[in-house]
């Protein structure tokens, strides 16, 4: 058992399973060039993606999936590891990197299950209802300003009917509109009178947005320590 | 912006935090600030004969999260830069057995603002994407690299920490260096080889 243990908070573990997930996550740069399979990678949860294919194209990214597994709970226990030895801000910084690692990869595991993307083609008057719920939304008006010859600008009205809530809203580049946890995205223009809509579920995004705040106070943290505290 | 904007501003970044490092090394002030000249002058020749976008800049680039993840990314390639100049600088001297502990010391500072840095160029990408595309991550050969070049200097912050009872700690040391330089040219490969050879959301 302590062996087990002195191996899981070894940073030789942590060092070789990260060499890993670069090996498979540069490989896969190199798969995805190579193989038109990966082209639907990004339509849906990577979970479906991976039960889909063969495992010429998937080997990488399950060999990723694998590591990163690992190496979050090598970094799990290293962290228990030192805070058991000792609690002080020096010590607790480098924790914070590994907390907001670990919450980044929970949720790169949520959205590896629940990720959902559809698109949707609409010409004002038209609605769809967001997937597994009541919720209607309808396309109400669009518009688009040109500059020099390019649109520099395009927008959409939309009005949602949750049941319990309505209203209008405008969706733009940058400017998505969220209801019942999913964002209504403008994609594109069809033609000068449709448009292209598209509705993604991300469940791990809270979860990737704490442990991107997690690691920038850790950042901070580290920069007061190594290049102003003496 | 395409490649003759992000080339000069690389140049710039580069100039500028070799400039800063060199002041505090004054023994290797004049080495260090020639090394620098000659990579910024390189970004620089290759930015000014490439081709400058005479179109404005599509409506998905106007939010304050794209700048934040350009200048970020940019300004740490510059000193990923003088990072890998100075493991080289240090090599080169110790073929010649001078001291080079003062040129690892910043090697290693340089390459760790560099890593937070394009950590939070990573951060304020993935809030961009979310609010462009609906998630905070999408599978590109760009995204691959950019998560092996925050892969290789993860492994270059934490290999210096590893015991290791047979390896003497210059030996480490120069191990370290190599791999330092090593990942410039993961870097440089993230940067341009990605965005010139494979199509992806970075295509140039």
């Amino acid at each position: 058992m302590k062996v087990l243990l002195n191996v899981l908070t070894s940073l030789k573990l942590a060092n070789a399973l990260t060499l890993i997930l670069l090996a498979c996550l540069l490989s896969g740069s190199f798969v995805m060039v190579s193989e038109p399979a990966t082209g639907s990678l990004n339509e849906g949860s990577l979970f479906s993606w991976l039960l889909k294919n063969d495992l010429k194209v998937t080997w990488w990214l399950w060999g990723a999936v694998t590591s990163s597994f690992l190496l979050g709970l090598n970094v799990l226990a290293c962290s228990l590891e030192s805070l058991l030895k000792g609690i002080s801000l020096r010590r607790i910084t480098p924790q914070l990197f590994h907390l907001g690692f670990g919450l980044i990869l929970l949720a790169h595991c949520a959205s590896f299950f629940g990720f959902k993307r559809v698109q949707v083609a609409l010409a004002p008057g038209m609605s769809f209802t967001l997937p597994e719920t009541k919720t209607e939304v309808k396309l109400v008006d669009l518009g688009f300003e040109t500059s020099r010859g390019y649109v520099s600008n395009y927008w959409v009205e939309v009005f949602y009917d949750s049941g319990k809530h309505q209203g209008k809203a405008l969706v733009a580049p940058n400017r998505p509109l969220f209801l019942n946890g999913y964002g209504v995205y403008l994609k594109g223009f069809v033609s000068s009178h449709a448009v292209v809509l598209e509705v993604t579920r991300e469940p791990g995004v809270a979860l990737a947005l704490a442990g991107a705040l997690v690691f920038l106070v850790g950042s901070c943290l580290l920069c007061w320590f190594k290049f102003f505290r003496r | 912006m395409g490649l003759h904007d992000t080339l000069l501003f690389t140049a710039f970044s580069t100039a500028l935090s070799g400039w800063l490092v060199a002041m505090r090394i004054p023994s290797q002030k004049y080495a260090l600030l020639t090394l620098t000249a000659i990579l910024s002058a390189t970004f620089s020749a290759f930015g000014l004969v490439s081709p400058k976008p005479n179109y404005p800049a599509p409506p998905i680039l106007k939010t304050i999260w794209f700048e934040l993840h350009v200048l970020s990314a940019f300004v740490s390639y510059g000193l990923f830069g003088v990072s890998a100049l100075l493991a080289a600088l240090k090599l080169w001297k110790d073929r010649q057995n001078q001291d080079t502990e003062e040129l690892f010391k910043f090697q290693y500072r340089c390459s760790l603002l560099g890593y937070l840095l394009f950590s939070f160029s990573m951060i304020t990408g993935g809030v961009w994407a979310h609010l462009a595309w609906g998630t905070y991550w999408i599978w590109t050969p760009k995204e691959l690299w950019t998560a092996v070049l925050w892969l290789s200097y993860a492994l270059y912050l934490h290999l210096r920490l590893e015991p290791r009872p047979f390896l003497s700690k210059e030996r480490l040391k120069t191990q370290l260096s190599w791999w330092n330089i090593g990942s410039y040219g993961v870097v440089l490969f993230t940067y341009l080889g990605v965005g010139l050879l494979m199509r992806s959301s970075h295509s140039f």
